[in-house]
């Protein structure tokens, strides 16, 4: 009465072994050869299926536009830290503070407009439907973050957060 | 004509058999009784398969040569295949990850 069972338990037994062993002998296959970890465009190419030829164009604005990337996060930061001390300090003004603020506020947008313009420069070398696919992907990516806080917080918004 | 003569040839048989192996003699009424035994077969109920005796010809059949092979291979492709998708999907978010973080590095903080 018992063997049955045992010969049921043993061939699940095997079969859960051969979809698992499946599933973790190609999962590793594809992180081995499919991804190239030190490529920053890698999501490109694997995502828009672009070829070799594109994505030279790409990297060329890419490297472009990484320069003027990295400057416009040191000015980020150097306003936010500013923003910081004047925040900590004991004698901070309404006035200054919020000058800080708008400077922080106009050098982000600064860096979003520059940014925007390099993801309209990118969909152009590319094939005009993945170009639209990239810019609608990356304007979601890019600008959808702050819309959804923006949308918690709206009066339209029923989440008890919003101002009621 | 054709029972005539399969009856002569019947007879043939016999005697030839008989002749080729001696039989002991046969209980009385022999023929009836195989006859009785056979009706009785016939009407007895056929008897369902009990719980483990069905799992006992299942698991038999499982370890048909071919049909466990067959049924390993599909799971090692289903495997695969979920591996495939899954795996897929991981390399491809880390690498949109890469490449935010080196164009809009501040929209992830």
């Amino acid at each position: 009465m018992r063997r049955p069972l045992l010969i049921l338990a043993v061939m699940l037994l095997a079969g859960a072994a051969a979809f698992f062993g499946g599933q973790r002998l190609v999962a590793y296959w594809c992180a081995k050869h499919m991804a190239r970890p030190t490529d920053d465009l890698d999501w490109l190419r694997l995502e828009f299926r672009l070829n070799d030829a594109e994505l030279a164009r790409v990297r060329q604005l890419h490297d472009g536009y990484l320069p003027i990337c990295r400057e416009f996060c040191e000015r980020i930061d150097t306003r936010k830290r500013e923003l910081q001390a004047l925040l900590v300090s004991p004698t901070n003004a309404t006035a200054t503070v919020e000058q800080k603020l708008i400077e922080v506020g106009t050098v982000r947008a600064q860096c979003q407009a520059t940014m925007l313009q390099h993801f309209r420069e990118v969909s152009q070398v590319m094939p005009p439907e993945q170009g639209r696919r990239y810019l609608a992907e990356m304007q979601r990516l890019t600008l959808g973050f702050h819309e959804q806080i923006e949308r918690t917080m709206s009066p339209a918004a029923t989440d008890p957060h919003g101002h009621r | 004509m054709n029972d005539d003569t399969q009856e002569m040839d019947d007879e043939r048989l016999r005697s030839l058999l008989l002749e080729a192996r001696p039989a002991s003699q046969l209980p009385p009424r022999f023929q009836e009784s195989v006859w009785r035994r056979i009706e009785k077969e016939d009407a007895a109920p056929i008897m369902q398969p009990a719980p483990f005796g069905r799992l006992q010809r299942w698991t038999e059949r499982l370890l048909l040569p071919r049909f466990a092979l067959a049924s390993l291979t599909l799971l090692l492709a289903a495997g695969g295949l979920t591996g495939f998708i899954s795996s897929a999907d991981m390399v491809k978010q880390q690498a949109q990850e890469r490449y935010l973080s080196a164009v809009a590095p501040n929209t992830l903080h």
